[in-house]
């Protein structure tokens, strides 16, 4: 496929320039010109009024040279100066996958302050870290941390980037993705990658888990995925481990198009049900807003979240920040309570990769019983206050 | 002003999901569909913010499929959309979110949209893609999972989700897209008058083909069921030995408890 100017018939009007997303037309002897950056998106053709441009299917795309493209990235998210724990888990990923690869494995870490982390991510297993580390970076920014990443991605040309499949992976990922005209996968759980094509098979859950697909990007570099918390393994820190740290200057391209105001941590949800290795969840069938508290109080003597049914928040037992399932979050503890909670898909959607669920319900034939792990057939009210007393004796 | 509000149609996820023949998608008959939720919550906003301007605005929704997907389309024209534009494509399932978003920017790219309002994922994909994607490709700001939107003097401030309970507040000049997230609304039924008068509004049907990129950028490999977990052990009886023994197993068998 190729875009092609028909010269006879440009008038010069320089519409495909401005229509350009990539900015692949330009004027070039008084007549348009499509330049290298072309990515065949047919915007150009779309509007010139003169039919002055036309893209050829017969034609074959330009293949991309995928052998040009080497090493494993992954954005090693910060929270307020702090690694994130997902950038720990894809550290480890990204470290096996470079390894089948026999190639390097770099981090990109953009934040303020965090100069004195980024000797971390190399005991974690980076080679490299790539540091932009300026205050007007403090705050995420879609179109900052977008245009690092572009800029860095198509200097270097990394084979694979990698990112945490969280509120900021998922919002400035398909910005970088779509820029350097490549596939993205979002929320992936399994990665493996063909040693020798050096295709990366990303499997993620679909249709609220109901089915897994497994997603290639076979003719585009680099490979993008966002990567959900907690389902790879973090990398074992080490800190003979030695690599280099590259700092990479900011300077602000133009004016950013959104400004962030302030940042604020609301009370009650300072435990991140996402990042949580407990979470003790609540549904409809505890009653009462009372009775939820109890949810909250064995989750407290466990040291774990707080998360509730679409109902239970519908009812305003909870805010809808700790609302788990379809609509709501997709969490993956390492235990997850259960308390009087039916179990329709709509729930189990968001909490059924867990790696070990209970399950307490008075009805034995409640669909939760069926991706429990542990089922306690019992009242909630009886069953939850013992729990509360005996960890807590247990616990001294 | 003008609004644009992009809606997916998905399947109602109580459904019986098959692997279609093809292998890459699921088998469609016998399959519920509905508005995709976090879409509702997009049309919700745009017809407050309509409302809040005095009705001054022009809200058009847009969504990509084959015929059915116009069920949603008069669902958001009945909860106060003015118009809407339906993308042509028999096949649009099989297209990836670049295509998907491609169609949407090659469509509005001459309109003009101060505002696109879209949901932050999709129901069944989720892959949270297309609303960064067409601002990314329009050229314009774009500010996702957004749980509260104000609109004054030209300037929206929105709150938006981060991660680790964090949120923050963020200010903007239109044009933006903004993807919407559960909380920022609740999603108004449409009453049986406003359905009726729904039934007026103008709808155009134009090819998706003639927008959208034909070179899709990733593809489905693979499309399967996953291995169902075995039915755990369930304990009965007793609730003071069911809590022992559930104690003594959650020492035993995981690492969070002791």
């Amino acid at each position: 496929m190729s875009v092609r100017i028909i010269s006879d018939k440009c008038t010069a009007c320089e519409t495909c320039i401005t229509a350009c997303p990539f900015g692949a037309s330009e004027m070039r002897d008084g007549k348009a010109f499509i330049t290298e950056v072309c990515t065949m998106c047919g915007s150009c053709v779309e509007v010139c009024e003169f039919k002055a441009i036309e893209r050829m299917e017969e034609a074959t795309t330009p293949a991309v040279d995928l052998s040009a493209y080497k090493g494993v990235w992954v954005f090693a998210e910060q929270h307020k100066g702090d690694v994130a724990s997902v950038a720990l888990e894809l550290l480890g990923e990204g470290r096996k996958l470079a390894d089948k690869r026999k190639t390097k494995l770099s981090a990109v870490f953009i934040g303020h302050n965090i100069k004195s982390k980024a000797k971390d991510l190399i005991a974690h297993g980076a080679d490299l870290v790539y540091l932009a580390d300026d205050p007007a970076l403090r705050d995420f920014n879609d179109d900052s941390y977008a245009a690092i990443l572009t800029t860095l991605a198509r200097k270097h040309k990394p084979e694979i980037i990698l990112a945490g499949a969280t509120a900021i992976g998922r919002s400035f990922f398909p910005k970088v993705a779509s820029s350097l005209y490549t596939g993205l996968t979002a929320d992936c759980t399994v990665l493996d990658i063909d040693a020798e094509t050096g295709h990366l098979h990303q499997t993620r859950p679909a249709f609220g888990g109901n089915i897994l697909a497994t997603i290639v990007t076979p003719n585009h570099r680099p490979q993008m995925a966002t990567v959900r918390h907690k389902v790879m393994k973090p990398a074992p820190r080490n800190d003979s481990r030695i690599g280099d740290i590259i700092e990479i200057p900011y300077t602000q391209a133009g004016d950013l198009r959104t400004r962030v105001i302030k940042t604020i941590e609301e009370l009650g949800e300072t435990v991140n049900i996402c990042e949580a290795d407990i979470i003790v969840a609540g549904g409809r069938g505890l009653g009462s807003a009372k009775n939820f508290h109890l949810i909250e109080e064995l989750a407290k003597v466990l040291g774990g979240a707080v998360a509730a049914t679409r109902g239970a928040v519908d009812e305003g037992w909870i805010p809808y920040p700790h609302q788990v399932g379809q609509t709501g979050k997709t969490v993956c503890p390492k235990l997850y309570i259960a308390c009087g909670i039916s179990g329709a898909i709509q729930h189990v959607a968001g909490m059924q990769s867990s790696e070990v669920i209970v399950a307490i319900n008075r009805d034995p034939d409640a669909p939760i019983f069926n991706v429990a792990t542990y089922g306690i057939v019992g009242d909630v009210h009886e069953v939850v206050p013992i729990m509360i007393k005996k960890i807590r004796e247990m616990r001294g | 002003m003008k609004i644009l509000v992009c809606i997916k149609q998905v399947p109602d996820m109580e459904s019986k999901f098959k692997v279609n023949a093809k292998g890459v998608w699921y088998e469609e008959t016998d399959l519920a569909f509905r508005m995709n939720e976090y879409d509702e919550y997009a049309v919700e906003q745009a017809v407050q913010l309509k409302e809040q301007l005095g009705g001054g605005p022009e809200v058009t929704v847009l969504s990509i499929g084959p015929d059915r997907v116009l069920e949603p389309v008069k669902k958001a024209l009945a909860m106060g959309c003015d118009r809407a534009v339906h993308l042509k494509d028999d096949d649009s399932s099989g297209k990836d979110p670049w295509q998907i978003a491609s169609a949407i920017a090659g469509f509005s790219r001459d309109k003009n949209f101060d505002l696109i309002f879209t949901g932050m994922q999709s129901q069944d994909r989720g892959s949270a893609q297309v609303g960064a994607i067409v601002s990314e490709l329009l050229g314009c700001a774009c500010v996702t999972t957004v749980v509260h939107f104000a609109f004054n003097d030209g300037i929206v401030t929105a709150k938006r989700e981060l991660e680790g309970g964090l949120k923050c507040i963020v200010r903007f000049r239109l044009p933006a897209v903004v993807t919407c997230q559960l909380g920022l609304n609740k999603p108004r039924y449409p009453t049986l008058p406003n359905i009726m008068k729904a039934k007026k509004k103008e709808i155009v049907s134009q090819a998706a083909a003639g927008f959208a990129a034909t070179e899709a950028l990733s593809g489905t490999g693979e499309f399967y069921v996953p291995a169902k977990k075995g039915r755990g052990i369930i304990l009965e009886g007793d609730v003071n030995e069911m809590a022992d023994r559930l104690i003594g197993i959650l020492k035993e068998k995981t690492t969070v408890v002791r």
